[in-house]
């Protein structure tokens, strides 16, 4: 994956500085190609926040872990930390999905 | 513009350019004047490209001069820019912008170089679409288009800058042949206008119904210059004998 050279020799042509070449041209394709790998670690990122609490930084894991400590009840406080990471991590994915969607509408050949 | 209309609107004096160290272009010497039509035909690999590049300096040449309606080019970044705003070029693959609509791929260069108004951009851009008869697809994306509208999209977006000169890097090479002659046909007509033009190309019933000069380049030379007539039917080289030989019995 990579952008045609030609694209940039293109926008020379037409008088297009090396910045707004940089700035027009390639950026715009350059983030839709980056998009999906993006997105894969912007959720493995926050799934890793998880492992500050280790550090005793309060995150959700954190917190779940003091609830744990004045309910004594693993079952109901994990399973609903769980739900809350699925959704947000659905949340994301959706939103990159939509992000990726428009970036690349000039991909299809249909209207 | 009309005082100097006399003199070359292009000049290459003595142009080398070496690629490592392979000689691309060996000394070559090129005049054209306002409102000629050159067509540059030749081997593939005997520096056509190279030499139309080398104009608007997409390609740095190593050493001669090369002068653009009065503007020398050098290193210095003014007189690249100088020399890219008079000449617009057509590129064998196209190379419209696919992020963005047609009408938008128009407005691109005056909206960021000349800073023209939107209004402004978008009437000339319509204009030069119907000009190369597209108007009605405007605001597709370019993947949506064929091969031969892309090519005029192409022209039309060289065109809204208003050059001086046009150059055309082998603008029918990527085609299908039923869509060579949409293309063609506009080039056409763009000459008919008066506009200067530098064409390499292997269509030879374009040169010689549409040129004043035929070059021919081979090994990076050029073996022979002269108007189609006497280019075609009584080359003086051997060279250029063998070459329309191959090209024009198939």
């Amino acid at each position: 994956m990579f952008i045609d050279r030609g694209l940039s020799e293109a926008a020379a042509a037409l008088g297009l500085s090396v910045r707004q070449r940089a700035i027009y041209i390639v950026a715009p394709i350059a983030i839709r190609l980056a998009i999906p790998a993006y997105s894969n670690d912007f959720i493995s990122l926050m799934k890793s926040t998880a492992l500050v609490s280790t550090i005793t930084l309060l995150d959700m894991m954190g917190i779940a872990m003091t609830i744990y400590g004045e309910t004594y009840a693993p079952y109901e406080v994990f399973i609903s930390l769980a739900i809350i990471y699925m959704i947000l991590t659905w949340i994301i994915q959706k939103a990159f999905g939509l992000f990726e969607k428009r970036m690349s509408r000039y991909l299809c050949r249909e209207e | 513009m009309t005082e100097n209309s006399s003199q070359p609107i292009i000049q290459l004096e003595n142009v080398d350019k070496y690629f490592g160290t392979f000689h691309a272009l060996k000394a070559v010497n090129l005049t054209v004047a306002r409102g000629e039509k050159v067509v540059i035909c030749g081997p593939s690999g005997s520096g056509k490209s190279t030499l139309i590049r080398c104009i608007n300096r997409l390609e740095e040449h190593n050493s001669g001069k090369i002068i653009i309606n009065g503007h020398e080019l050098t290193d210095d970044v003014k007189d690249i820019d100088a020399v890219r705003r008079e000449v617009g070029m057509v590129f064998q693959s196209f190379n419209l912008f696919p992020h963005l609509t047609i009408v938008e791929n128009l407005m691109l260069a005056p909206k960021l170089v000349r800073k023209t108004s939107k209004e402004e951009n978008r009437e000339t851009a319509m204009r030069f679409l119907e000009r190369v008869k597209i108007p009605d697809q405007a605001d597709k994306f370019p993947i949506q288009l064929s091969g031969g509208q892309q090519q005029r999209v192409a022209i039309a977006r060289a065109l809204c800058m208003n050059p001086e000169v046009m150059l055309f890097d082998e603008p029918t090479s990527a085609l299908d042949p039923e869509m060579i002659s949409e293309v063609l046909e506009v080039m056409i007509d763009l000459a008919r206008e008066g506009m200067t033009m530098i064409c390499v190309t292997h269509e030879m019933g374009f040169a010689r119904s549409v040129a004043d000069n035929v070059v021919f380049m081979d090994q990076g030379e050029i073996v022979e210059t002269g108007p189609p007539a006497i280019f075609f039917d009584n080359p003086k080289s051997d060279r250029t004998r063998l070459f329309l030989e191959q090209i024009l019995t198939h």
